[in-house]
C-alpha cells in the first residue's frame, strides 16, 4: 500500500469514526428541548396509562425532551396507531401500542385500521406475556385433556373477538382441537374472572401475572402454557407442546399466537424516522426498561416489564404477516372471528 | 306545534329506516350485528308511526303538559340559534383564547350591555379560557386564528 | 358490636391532620368539576392520579375518593340553577330542580339536594361497611342476567314513569338506545354504521350528547328572552333560610330517603349499571308511591331528595365490586382502581382479607367528604343560587363558552363541539314536545350494559337465564313499580266497597 492509499484509508477511518459518535450526538441535541408526543390507547390509570407516566420521568431525564402524554383509546385501541402512523416523520411520536390488536387490525382488515406495521419502527417492548388457559372450579371439564377428549363445549369468557384472551382462545383451541364456546361482550379481564367464579364461564386464558393474581385460592386452576416454554411464573404448569402431542399444523398456530403475545405493550413510532434517531430512541428505552429499580418499581404497582428490543419485535411481526398466504388469511379470518362464536 | 310534531315524528322516522337501510343495503351487515338494531328499530319505528298518527290527529297523550314555546315565533327562535351557533366559527377561525373572547365582547355589546361590562367579561374569559383550560387542564385548544399558527 | 367498632376503628384511622387536609384540597376541586358542565368528574381524577405516585394507599386513595365521592353533589347545584346538570346521573335532578328554581325556590332546592347528597353518601357508606365481610358473596349474586335485568328496569322505568306522557318516554328512551348502536360493539366486533367517520367508529359520546340535550335548550330559552332563570319569581334574594327550609325537608321525608338511598345502595352494586341507572330508579319509585304524582315535574322537593340520595349512596355501593373483585363498579372507579395499582394494591378477593382495614377508611373518606361537601355548599347555596337572577342576556354566552370548552377539553376532539349543537337541536325539539330527555341519556348509557349483558346471558344460560332467583325478583320488582299506581287504585277502591 502506498502512502496516498494510507492517508486516504486513515483519513476514511478517522472521518467514519467521527461521524458514528457524533450522528449519536446529533440525535441526543435534537432531542434535548423538544416536546416528544407520547401516546396510549389506555384510558387514565388504565395500564397503559400506568406503563406510559412510568416511563416518562426517566425518558425527560435522559433525554431532555418534554413529553406530553396522550390518551387516545379509540377505534379498539387503532386510531392512536393511526396517528403515529401518520405523523410527521422526525422521532418526536411514539406509541405504547397495544400490540395484538394492532396486528390483527391490519390482518382481518379492520375497519378503521390505516397503518402498515411492517413499515413502522419498533423501538422497545415494555410488557410482553405468555398466555395461560385455566379452567374454572365449575367447570364440566377438570382437565385440558378431559376437555379435549369430552367432545362436549366449554364456555371461554373474553372482551371481543379481536381482544389479546380472544385471540389467544380461538388459534389455542384450533391448534389443540378444543371444542369451545366463545362467550365475548364482558368490559375487562375482572369481568370474565367473575364470571369464570360464578360459573357463568368454564375458562380463561390470562398472560402470566393475571393468572397469578387470579389463581390465588384455587378458583382458576391453571392447565397449559400457551408457549414454547413454560411460565417463570408456573414452573410446574406444562406447555402446550409438552401436554400434547402437537404437528406441523398445530405447531404453526401455537407459533401463530406466540408470535402477538411477543409483541404485546410496545413502543413504535411511524415509517422513515432518521435512523440516528431511532438508534437513540431504541437506546434510551433499553436503558429505562431493563433497569432493575424501574423494574421492581413496575412490579410493585403490578404491571411487570419484560423488555425486548426491536429485533424481537420485529421478527413477531414478520412471523404474523410473512406466514400467510391468501388461504393462510382466509383460515386466520374464520378462526379468530367465526368459528368458536 | 302540531305541525312540529308531525315534523318530528317524520324525521325520526326517515332517520331509522335510513340507518337500518345503510346497515341492511350499504354495509351489508349480517344478521347477528343488526339483531339488535332490527328489534330497537323496529319497536321505534312501531312507535313513532303510532305517534304520527296521533300527531295528524290532534291526539293529546295522558300526561302531556301545556304547551309552552321556548319562542314566540320561528324568526326568534332562527335569530337565536344563529347567534349560539355564532360561536363555531369564531373558535375555528381565530382559535379558542380569541374566538371566545371577541364572541363575549360582540354578543354582549349587541344585547344591550355596557362597554365596560363587555370588554371586564370578555377578558374574564380569556383570563379562565387560558389559565383553567390552557395552563392548569393542559387541554390542547387550538390557540392561534386559522393560518397563524406557529 | 363489631360493626361499630369497625365504624369507630375506621372513623378513628381517617381522622388525621394530614388525611383531612387532603380531603379539605380534594373536596373543592371534586366540587368544582362537578357543578361546572362539560368538565367531568373522570378528567378530575385523571388530573389528580398522576399526584399519588409515592404517596402512601390511604392518603393516595383518599385524595381521589374524596373527589371522586362530591362531584354529583357539585352536578347538583348547577341541575337545580342552570337546568343543565353536572354529569349525566345529576339529569334526573333537573326534572324538579330546575323548575323550583325558576320559581324562585333555587335555594331550597339546593338546600334539599345538598343535604340529600351528604346523608345519602353517608347511607351508602354504612351500607358497604356492613357487607364488608361478605362483599364477594353479593357481588356473585349478581351476573350477567341481573345486569341485562336491571338496566332494562332502568330505561324502562324512567320511560314509563318519568316525565311525559308514556308513550313519548318509550320513543325517547329506545332513541336513546339506537343512538347508542353506533360504533364499535364488543359482541360482534363490528363498528356499526361508522359512515367511514373515525369520530363515529366509538359511537357518539355522552358529554356532547348529555351537554347537547339539557344545556343547549336551556341556553336558547335564555338568551331568547333575555330573563333569567328565575324569572317566574317574585323573590329577589335566595336566603340561607329558604336553603335550610330545604335542608329540613330532608329531615320531612324520612321514608323517601331511605327508600332512595337503598336503592342508591343496591343498584350501585351492579358493575356497569348503577351510576346513572339508580337517580332515575329513585326519581320514578318516588314519584308512583308519592301522594301528590301530579307534582313531580313541576317543582316537586321529592323529586329532588330522591335521585340525590340515591346518587351519592350509589357510590357507597359501587366501592363494592370495586373492593371485592376489582371490578369497577361506575366509570369513576375505573380510574379509582388504577390509583389503586399505582399504589401497589390489587383489589379483588384476596383484598379485604388482608385490608380489611383500607376498606373501612376508605368507606369513612367517603363519608366524611360527603358530610364536609355538602356543609360547605349549603353554606355557599345561597350566593350560588344568585346566579339563577342574572340577566339570559349575560348568562347565556358566558354559559356557551363553559359548555363549548368543557366538551373540547373531555377529548380534546373538535368534533365534539360540533355534535354538542347537533344534539342542542334534539334536545331542543324533545323539550318543546314534552319527549322525556332523561329516558334517551338512560337509554344511550344503559345500551352496551343491555346489548353485551343479554348475549352473555344467552350464550352461558340459554332462554332460560331470567329464571335465577334474583333476575325473577328485579322483574317482579319493575312490574310492581310500573303497576303500583294501577294496584294502589284497585287496593283504595276495595277500602272503600268494604267500608
Amino acid at each position: 500500500m502506498n502512502i496516498r492509499t494510507t492517508f486516504c484509508a486513515l483519513a476514511f477511518g478517522a472521518a467514519a469514526l467521527a461521524a458514528v459518535p457524533a450522528s449519536a450526538q446529533d440525535a441526543a441535541a435534537f432531542y434535548k428541548g423538544k416536546t416528544l408526543t407520547f401516546i396510549t390507547p389506555g384510558s387514565p390509570g388504565g395500564g397503559y396509562d400506568t406503563y406510559m407516566r412510568s416511563i416518562i420521568p426517566d425518558l425527560e431525564k435522559k433525554t431532555g425532551v418534554t413529553v406530553v402524554p396522550v390518551n387516545d383509546g379509540g377505534g379498539g385501541h387503532r386510531l392512536a396507531v393511526n396517528k403515529t402512523y401518520a405523523a410527521k416523520p422526525d422521532g418526536l411520536t411514539i406509541l405504547l401500542a397495544d400490540g395484538e390488536a394492532t396486528l390483527v387490525g391490519q390482518l382481518l382488515d379492520v375497519p378503521g385500521s390505516r397503518y402498515d406495521l411492517l413499515k413502522m419502527n419498533w423501538i422497545a417492548r415494555a410488557n410482553g406475556e405468555k398466555r395461560l388457559f385455566l379452567f374454572t372450579k365449575k367447570s364440566p371439564y377438570k382437565t385440558i385433556k378431559a376437555a379435549k377428549d369430552g367432545g362436549k363445549a366449554f364456555k371461554v369468557g373474553a372482551v371481543g373477538k379481536t381482544d389479546s384472551v380472544a385471540l389467544a382462545s380461538t388459534l389455542a383451541a384450533h391448534a389443540l382441537g378444543l371444542n369451545i364456546k366463545m362467550v365475548i361482550g364482558y368490559k375487562g379481564s375482572r369481568e370474565f374472572v367473575r364470571a369464570a367464579i360464578q360459573g357463568e364461564v368454564d375458562a380463561i386464558a390470562l398472560s402470566e401475572s393475571s393468572s397469578k393474581r387470579f389463581s390465588k385460592g384455587g378458583r382458576l386452576i391453571p392447565q397449559v402454557t400457551l408457549a414454547r416454554e413454560r411460565s417463570e411464573l408456573f414452573p410446574k404448569i406444562p406447555t402446550a407442546f409438552e401436554a400434547f402431542k402437537i404437528d406441523k399444523e398445530a405447531a404453526f398456530w401455537l407459533d401463530f399466537n406466540s408470535a402477538f403475545a411477543d409483541v404485546g405493550r410496545a413502543i413504535v413510532t411511524g415509517p422513515k424516522v432518521p435512523a440516528d434517531r431511532l438508534a437513540y430512541l431504541r437506546k434510551v428505552f433499553g436503558e429505562i426498561l431493563t433497569d432493575k429499580g424501574f423494574q421492581a418499581e413496575m412490579a410493585k404497582k403490578r404491571r411487570p416489564i419484560s423488555y425486548a428490543d426491536h429485533t424481537t419485535l420485529e421478527k413477531a411481526v414478520n412471523t404474523v404477516f410473512g406466514a400467510l398466504d391468501a388461504e393462510r388469511k382466509k383460515q386466520v379470518r374464520n378462526i379468530i372471528l367465526e368459528k368458536y362464536y | 306545534m302540531k305541525i312540529f310534531e308531525i315534523a318530528f315524528s317524520a324525521t325520526l322516522l326517515l332517520f331509522v329506516v335510513a340507518i337500518i337501510g345503510a346497515g341492511m343495503f350499504v354495509y351489508n351487515y349480517p344478521l347477528n350485528v343488526m339483531r339488535f338494531p332490527y328489534f330497537v328499530g323496529g319497536f321505534l319505528l312501531l312507535m313513532g308511526l303510532w305517534r304520527l298518527k296521533g300527531a295528524i290527529q290532534g291526539e293529546r297523550l295522558d300526561g302531556e303538559r301545556e304547551a309552552d314555546p321556548t319562542t314566540e315565533s320561528v324568526g326568534q327562535f332562527a335569530r337565536t340559534a344563529a347567534w349560539l351557533l355564532a360561536i363555531l366559527p369564531a373558535v375555528w377561525i381565530l382559535g379558542y383564547p380569541a374566538g371566545i373572547s371577541l364572541y363575549l365582547l360582540v354578543y354582549f355589546l349587541v344585547h344591550g350591555q355596557g362597554w365596560l361590562t363587555s370588554i371586564i367579561l370578555s377578558l374574564a374569559a380569556l383570563a379562565v379560557t387560558y389559565f383553567v383550560f390552557i395552563v392548569f387542564l393542559r387541554v390542547n385548544l387550538p390557540l392561534w386564528p386559522i393560518g397563524l399558527a406557529p | 358490636m363489631e360493626y361499630f367498632s369497625l365504624l369507630s376503628d375506621g372513623f378513628l384511622r381517617v381522622m388525621r391532620p394530614d388525611l383531612l387536609l387532603i380531603m379539605l384540597a380534594a373536596i373543592p376541586f371534586g366540587l368544582i368539576f362537578g357543578l361546572v358542565p362539560g368538565l367531568s368528574g373522570l378528567t378530575a381524577l385523571a388530573i389528580l392520579l398522576p399526584f399519588i405516585y409515592g404517596m402512601q394507599p390511604l392518603p393516595g386513595l383518599a385524595l381521589l375518593l374524596s373527589a371522586h365521592a362530591v362531584i354529583y353533589t357539585g352536578g347538583s347545584v348547577s341541575a337545580i340553577i342552570l337546568g343543565i346538570p353536572g354529569s349525566p346521573p345529576n339529569a334526573a335532578t333537573v326534572l324538579d330542580g330546575f323548575p323550583m328554581a325558576r320559581q324562585g325556590r333555587g335555594g331550597e332546592a339546593m338546600g334539599a339536594a345538598l343535604a340529600s347528597s351528604g346523608l345519602g353518601g353517608i347511607f351508602g357508606v354504612l351500607v358497604l361497611v356492613a357487607i364488608l365481610p361478605i362483599l364477594e358473596p353479593i357481588v356473585l349474586l349478581f351476573g350477567s342476567p341481573e345486569t341485562f335485568f336491571l338496566a332494562l328496569m332502568g330505561v324502562a322505568f324512567i320511560a314509563v314513569v318519568g316525565e311525559g306522557p308514556m308513550q313519548k318516554g318509550l320513543i325517547a328512551g329506545a332513541l336513546g338506545i339506537f343512538l347508542a348502536l353506533f360504533g364499535y360493539q364488543s359482541v360482534t366486533g363490528v363498528p356499526r354504521f361508522w359512515l367511514g367517520s373515525d369520530y363515529l367508529l366509538d359511537g357518539f359520546r355522552i358529554i356532547p350528547l348529555a351537554l347537547g340535550l339539557f344545556a343547549i335548550p336551556e341556553l336558547i330559552a335564555l338568551s331568547a328572552k333575555g330573563r333569567s332563570v328565575a324569572h317566574d319569581s317574585d323573590e329577589s334574594r335566595i336566603t340561607f333560610a329558604q336553603v335550610m327550609e330545604g335542608v329540613r325537608q330532608v329531615f320531612r321525608h324520612p321514608l323517601l330517603f331511605f327508600k332512595s338511598s337503598a336503592i342508591g345502595a343496591v343498584v350501585g352494586v351492579v358493575p356497569g349499571v348503577g351510576g346513572e341507572t339508580s337517580p332515575f330508579v329513585a326519581y320514578a319509585a318516588a314519584k308512583q308511591t308519592s301522594k301528590h304524582p301530579e307534582l313531580f315535574g313541576k317543582g316537586s322537593i321529592e323529586g329532588v331528595i330522591a335521585p340525590e340520595s340515591s346518587n351519592n349512596a350509589k357510590e357507597g355501593g359501587a366501592l363494592v365490586p370495586t373492593l371485592a373483585f376489582g371490578i369497577p363498579g361506575s366509570t369513576g372507579m375505573a380510574l379509582l382502581l388504577g390509583g389503586f395499582l399505582i399504589l401497589g394494591l390489587e383489589p379483588g378477593p384476596e383484598f379485604l382479607k388482608e385490608h380489611m382495614d383500607l376498606g373501612v377508611g376508605l368507606a369513612m373518606v367517603v363519608a366524611i367528604s360527603n358530610l364536609l361537601a355538602a356543609a360547605v355548599m349549603i353554606l355557599l347555596a345561597r350566593y350560588i343560587a344568585q346566579i339563577t337572577h342574572l340577566k339570559g342576556h349575560i348568562l347565556a354566552p358566558l354559559l356557551l363558552a363553559i359548555v363549548v370548552l368543557g366538551t373540547f377539553a373531555s377529548k380534546q376532539n373538535p368534533l365534539d363541539v360540533v355534535y354538542v349543537f347537533i344534539f342542542g337541536a334534539l334536545g331542543y325539539a324533545l323539550k318543546e314536545l314534552n319527549y322525556s330527555r332523561a329516558a334517551l341519556i338512560l337509554g344511550f348509557v344503559l345500551t352496551n350494559a343491555i346489548e353485551s349483558s343479554l348475549h352473555i346471558s344467552l350464550r352461558s344460560y340459554g332462554w332460560s337465564f331470567w329464571l335465577r332467583p334474583v333476575s325473577l325478583i328485579i322483574i317482579a320488582l319493575l312490574a310492581l313499580g310500573i303497576l303500583w299506581p294501577v294496584i294502589k287504585r284497585r287496593l283504595g277502591a276495595r277500602k272503600g266497597g268494604a267500608s
